[in-house]
């Protein structure tokens, strides 16, 4: 029987500056845009957190909730090297690591534990190696799949440990509300609420074919998944599935509802999905826009391409064709992203030439590109960017 | 409702109005089709709200009145019915279907709940022969963009002026223009987009029947009539781009080849072309065209001489081999002309006798050969 163990990082990003920081030591820290600015808290220390300070939270309030706390930008080349570290730890226990965030993980344990008397002894083998080399805590749950290891870790927090059996799920996983299993959003909820599903329990005993019926193959999934059923496989990085898209999104600090500030933020958006692509050697056929509005009511628009590109311009032309047909200027949007799928690896530059397409479209393909990615090679991602890609919103 | 209908008849009209039933779609009665009695006959239709067709089927009807069923269950029913008498009645919504000594049942959904299909009056109605609009689709519509980013690219462009009355195609790689001499839309439309599923539609439905259709045009919608089925789409909204301005006037260097020729020397070498950009290269010099290919992904190379007519500079140009062969593929059989400009130039092809009744053009782009 697989047993995969989760190990989420408590209050990581604030403990990694209370780490860096001895002077932010048991003091409420909070990671993420400066109250005075439009933004949210990444993360809130617990010292933050027992103020009522939590992640997603406007910066704004937090300042009020705590007038004391301490607001830190995100250190992210901190962040990416102690993550590295992390995963260099996990897989002392085991080579079946999925790193899922910065900030968790999940390790396959299955068949390991005796070599250390238990998943208890391991676990805590784990948590103390953590603190000792990192000084940082986190919380470990252990469990059949994915799904409930996910559920354990977040039982005890901070620095807590959760053992769960097959025998245990129903009795401390069933209880719980349906919106706490992975993937259940709330969309999902109130779809399951509608059909009286409230906890996991009553999700996990229903008849599957019914939830097929009622929600197809997903519904289906999420049964099972809350019976503790599937959802197990973790593959080591090597035989980790190819990338299957590339994407970025940026949200504002302040609502943008100007197509120029928009498009400028595509351009600029565009230029990292481009140079992502063109670092892997892949190109997409499929170019996907992301908008969400003030309200969070969020959209997407697709568009397949007749030939792969990696070529920042054709991709920047293509959203912006995308928010041009389906968005109306004017209604204030907090995100856009663009993401790029449908990949594969060129071996021939591809540059079928178009008679409605003038200017510097009409130029070769990719000659721009690579210069620019030459450059920034050699002096730094910062060192160019197109002027307009300046002007986005922030 | 109650009628009695002949199997096969209705058999047939059901996978008329099956083209456009969509097996994906957000609203159930989409997947549906309306039954209506009345009379000698039951109207049969169906829609996905931009393309609708109804068509009739004689019938004994005993009772009048109207339905909607699951078109797909419905048709491979009838298929299937022992009998080539066909017996229907609906309470309701729910339908039977007595048959020798089966009696089958299917719950349907209210006629009433059924989109209701764009009508149009059919006094300005245009008869165009069948032959006639086949041959004009058949020599564009391979030619439409499926790139939505364009949407005006996505139909056959429908224009007629003072030159003749004219289809055109393009997805700014490749343009396809057929023009016949005598322009039927005079005095109905200047130019409206039409797109490709709604006249293959119509095609298939007109068979090998080349006798006349009705077009009715409306401000949104178009509808083509062959018999008693009529066929409606939504247009296209334009502007479509100024494509005559794309039409090069100065390609000096003609090339004169056998078509057929030519098509299978591309359609060998293209074998071994990357699967993505499908290049091939024509090194042109005189009286001689080389097509040459080579792809990396499988170590492939190809190359082969052909004998043409020619004698411009020497030029050398990659294609996309599909465009090429998209384009000899309507060509009648016998010489095709390529007059050609630069490597990096739209070049120009065409028949090299024109056909009597029309007059034939495609537009191709080249592929920027890697330095």
């Amino acid at each position: 029987m697989p047993r995969i163990m989760h190990i989420d990082m408590d209050a990581y990003f604030a403990s990694l500056e209370q780490m860096k920081n001895p002077m932010l030591q048991n003091r409420p820290v909070v990671v993420g845009s400066s109250p005075d600015q439009r933004g949210v808290v990444s993360t809130a220390s617990y010292e933050a957190r027992a103020f009522g300070i939590r992640s997603g939270m406007s910066s704004a309030q937090a300042g009020k909730l705590c007038p004391d706390a301490v607001f830190i930008g995100v250190d992210g080349d901190h962040i990416t090297s102690t993550t590295s570290a992390l995963k260099t730890i996990f897989e002392f226990y085991s080579p079946r690591v999925e790193i899922v965030s910065v900030d968790e993980a999940f390790v396959d344990v299955t068949g390991c534990t005796h070599l250390w008397g238990g998943e208890d002894v391991l676990a805590g083998h784990l948590k103390r190696t953590v603190k000792d080399q990192l000084d940082l805590t986190c919380s470990v749950g252990i469990a059949p799949s994915k799904i409930m290891a996910k559920l354990a870790s977040s039982v005890f927090k901070p620095d807590g440990l959760t053992i769960l059996t097959p025998e245990d799920i129903p009795a401390m996983v069933y209880p719980l509300p349906v919106d706490k299993l992975w993937g259940v959003g709330p969309v999902v909820t109130k779809a399951f609420n509608a059909v009286g599903i409230e906890t996991i329990g009553q999700l996990a005993t229903r008849n599957i074919s019914d939830l097929r019926k009622r929600f197809g193959k997903w519904g289906e999934m999420l049964g099972k998944l809350a019976r503790g059923e599937g959802g197990s496989e973790i593959l080591p990085p090597d035989e980790q599935p190819d990338e299957k898209s590339v994407g970025h999104e940026r949200t504002f600090s302040s609502d943008v509802g100007s197509l120029d500030d928009l498009k400028a933020t595509l351009n600029f958006l565009a230029d990292l999905v481009g140079r992502r692509l063109r670092r892997h050697e892949f190109a997409g056929r499929t170019i996907t826009l992301k908008y969400r509005f003030s309200n969070f009511e969020t959209h997407t628009r697709r568009t397949t391409l007749e030939f792969p590109t990696d070529d920042t311009l054709r991709i920047y032309s293509v959203a912006c064709a995308l928010l041009s047909h389906s968005y109306k200027p004017g209604r204030k949007l907090r995100l856009l992203g663009i993401s790029v799928s449908h990949l594969s690896h060129p071996t021939q530059p591809h540059d079928q030439l178009d008679m409605f397409v003038r200017g510097p479209l009409a130029k070769p393909a990719g000659k721009i590109d690579h210069l620019v990615d030459t450059i920034r090679d050699r002096f730094g991602e910062r060192s160019i960017a197109s002027a307009y890609s300046r002007m986005q919103a922030r | 409702m109650k009628f009695t209908v002949n199997r096969d008849s209705l058999a047939e009209k059901l996978q008329t109005v099956l083209s456009v039933v969509s097996t994906r779609t957000t609203l159930p009665i989409l997947g549906n089709v309306l039954l209506k009695g009345d009379g000698e006959r039951v109207e049969l239709a169906a829609t996905d709200l931009d393309l609708s067709v109804t068509c009739g089927v004689p019938a004994k009807v005993g009772k009048a009145g109207a339905t909607t069923v699951p078109a797909r269950t419905f048709a491979e029913m009838v298929r299937e019915l022992p009998e080539e008498d066909v017996s229907v009645s609906v309470t309701n919504n729910r339908m039977e279907i007595r048959s020798g000594r089966g009696v089958y049942r299917i719950s349907g959904m209210p006629a009433d709940e059924f989109p209701k299909l764009p009508a149009l009056p059919t006094a300005g109605e245009v008869m165009l022969p069948g032959d006639q609009l086949r041959m004009m689709v058949h020599k564009t519509a391979y030619a439409v963009s499926v790139d939505d980013t364009r949407p005006a690219l996505n139909g056959v462009l429908w224009q007629g002026n003072g030159k003749g009355m004219h289809m055109v195609a393009t997805d700014g790689h490749r343009l396809a223009r057929v023009t016949s001499p005598e322009n039927r839309l005079s005095g109905h439309q200047s130019s409206l987009i039409i797109p490709p599923k709604a006249l293959s539609l119509v095609i298939k439905i007109l068979g090998e029947n080349d006798a006349d259709l009705g077009i009715t045009f409306g401000e949104k919608n178009i509808l083509f009539r062959v018999g008693d089925t009529v066929v409606t789409t939504r247009l296209i909204e334009g502007p479509y781009p100024n494509y005559e301005q794309v039409i090069p006037s100065g390609n000096d260097k003609r090339m004169i080849i056998d078509g057929a020729t030519l098509m299978a020397g591309v359609r060998r070498v293209a074998v071994l072309s990357n699967s993505l950009t499908r290049q091939v290269k024509f090194s042109l010099s005189k009286d001689r065209l080389e097509l040459s290919t080579t792809n990396q992904d499988i170590g492939g190379e190809a190359t082969e001489t052909l004998a043409c007519r020619y004698d411009g500079s020497e030029l050398e140009i990659g294609y996309n081999a599909n465009y090429i062969i998209d384009i000899l593929k309507n060509m009648e059989s016998g010489d095709v002309v390529f007059e050609l400009a630069t490597s990096v130039s739209a070049g120009l092809v065409r028949p090299a006798e024109e056909a009597k009744t029309s007059e034939y053009l495609c537009l191709i782009m080249p592929l920027r050969l890697a330095e």
